[in-house]
């Protein structure tokens, strides 16, 4: 086993073209089996149009009840575009744990230990796939929803260029933290629990809900720390440009990096621990 | 009492007494895998709780919006939680409905003594919905000050929501007899029903709100059962009961009309 590992570092070192070429073709195949059902992808993203819809009636109340053009540093129009974007994000996040979880449970993952490819990778590359199908769609109908209700996006160039490096560590981290949540189920019977509380907690301190500046200052600066508001709420803010404390790109991809570091340490920790429990009979 | 109603009595008791051992029964099963199903019952109290963090966050940051204070989407939550999980925890196949119409799937209750479409939706429960029911009850009792005519007003606006739900996911559902594979369709009708009715009546206006009490009936979630609680009205609750009832027949109706157009799946099933 130790040979195979150096062999694939070794192949690592002498030839990564060839190695991120490998990825790339799952990426491309998962990309081409979403477009064969394109039409049930838009069906299910459906939900998007009455999620923003929704969103725009609450957001179009709350300026007008209150009388203000600004709250918390959002204009009307880029506090839709933004949960436009933060819904496009936690929308179109594929279900990767449930995925590992499954493939610990049932062996399959077992299969996969001598194949010449990672595991982790391989599955980064499935899960690039289904978002590049799941975020534009997303986006176009939660888009469409917010450009009939206040207009265009308020979106400065720089600020595009800023937020989408942004967004792909952002999608980055999010893979990691659920591949590790996945890889759990080497220990715990069933993982859909702990991805369910990471997910929803996202959905309000990872600011899908509100942006964090609209939170008290103690949850605020709670939420600050946490990873999980590098993953929706930085890329969408960046984007937006708005908010009442501006937010630097260099330091939230530095932040990103530095989280994609330690959850990837983590990560692989844990997958090496796993790994060394799977037991494989033949027969 | 005479011949007559003796028997519709006996026919509603019978009925009940149907519903609740299937109840006993589809729990018993699911206790079965106890992890798995207190794992769901936590996961949706947290979900739900999530939601009521969102909506404490808002109000803590804009104390009311026309009218709406804290406390109202507190109970609003309540009420839908445990109508949504007590509907969905004792007729757990209303989400299924399209999928067992349009798999022919339907043959096995058909030759059964009991009303098919009674008999289909008990035939399985949810184990997450529980989990709101009890959410709902908790948040209820825990938060919205619970007194004996509060509490008489929470059982009615639970059951009236109850009922809307399953009446409505069935309505939905039914489609699968007139255009086949309506599955994705009819969640989607469902979906936007529930996500309407769990925010306030009063952000909606002009056309959408004449949708909210006609079409799709969520207005009458969102605004009805939360206005019955913050100050009784005879009227108001003539209209909520009114309104599930005439919604529960419309169901029964378009699924009755539907069965005409059945065609057996010839599929072979054992109902263990």
């Amino acid at each position: 086993m130790k040979a195979a590992v150096q062999d694939a570092r070794g192949s690592w070192l002498l030839r990564p073209g060839a190695q991120l070429a490998k990825y790339g073709e799952v990426v491309k195949i998962t990309v081409m089996s979403q477009l064969a059902y394109w039409l049930n992808e838009l069906a299910r993203a459906l939900f998007m149009l009455v999620v923003i819809f929704v969103f725009a009636q609450l957001w179009r109340t709350t300026y007008t009840s209150l009388q203000v053009n600004a709250i918390g540093g959002f204009a009307f129009p880029q506090i839709l575009w933004y949960l436009v974007l933060g819904e496009t994000i936690y929308m179109g996040l594929p279900r990767v744990s449930a995925l590992v979880d499954s493939e610990v449970k049932s062996g399959q993952l077992a299969y996969t230990l001598n194949r010449p490819y990672s595991y982790a990778l391989y599955h980064f590359g499935l899960y690039l796939g289904k978002l590049a199908l799941a975020l534009p769609i997303n986006f176009c109908l939660g888009g469409l929803v917010a450009y009939l209700q206040v207009g265009l996006p308020p979106f400065a160039w720089d600020s595009l260029l800023a937020a989408l490096p942004a967004l792909m560590l952002g999608l980055t981290l999010h893979f990691l933290i659920a591949f590790a949540i996945g890889l759990l189920a080497f220990w715990f019977e069933d993982t859909a629990s702990f991805y369910l509380l990471y997910s929803r907690v996202m959905m309000i301190l990872g600011g899908m809900l509100l942006p964090l500046d609209l939170f008290p200052q103690g949850l605020r600066q709670v939420a600050a720390v946490l990873p999980i508001s590098l993953i929706i709420y930085a890329p969408a803010k960046l984007a937006v440009g708005a908010g009442s404390e501006t937010l630097s790109a260099g330091r939230v991809l530095l932040a990103q990096g530095v989280w994609i570091a330690l959850v990837c340490t983590v990560t692989a920790l844990i997958y090496s621990r796993g790994v060394s429990r799977v037991n494989v009979h033949g027969g | 009492m005479s011949t007559e109603g003796k028997r519709r009595r006996r026919g509603i008791l019978s009925t009940l007494e149907f519903i609740a051992a299937y109840a006993g029964a589809n729990l018993s099963m699911a206790m079965e895998y106890k992890a798995a199903f207190l794992t769901q019952l936590v996961s949706m109290m947290v979900n739900d709780g999530m939601w009521v963090v969102f909506w404490v966050l808002y109000f803590h940051r804009f104390p009311v919006v026309r009218g709406w204070e804290r406390g109202d989407v507190i109970v609003l939550w309540a009420i839908v939680a445990a109508g949504f999980g007590l509907g969905h925890g004792l007729f757990g196949n209303a989400l299924n409905l399209s999928r067992v119409i349009y798999e022919g799937g339907l043959d096995a209750y058909l030759t059964q003594p009991r009303d098919p479409l009674l008999h289909v939706l008990v035939s399985r429960t949810s184990p997450s919905a529980w989990g709101d029911f009890l959410f709902g009850v908790g948040v209820f009792l825990g938060f919205c000050h619970p007194d004996p005519a509060r509490l008489a007003l929470f059982v009615l606006g639970t059951l009236v929501v109850a009922a809307m739900h399953i009446s409505l996911a069935v309505i939905a559902h039914s489609l699968a007899f007139f255009i086949g594979d309506a599955g994705t369709l009819a969640d989607q009708v469902y979906f936007a029903f529930l996500h309407f009715s769990t925010y306030p009546s009063a952000i909606f206006s002009g056309l959408i709100k004449v949708i909210l009490f006609s079409v799709l009936p969520a207005g009458f979630i969102s605004h009805m059962p939360v206005g019955l609680l913050r100050e009784f009205s005879w009227g108001y609750t003539a209209i909520l009961v009114g309104v599930s009832l005439a919604l529960s027949l419309g169901a029964v109706g378009l699924f009755r009309l539907g069965l005409r157009r059945y065609a057996s799946g010839n599929l072979l099933t054992i109902r263990v």
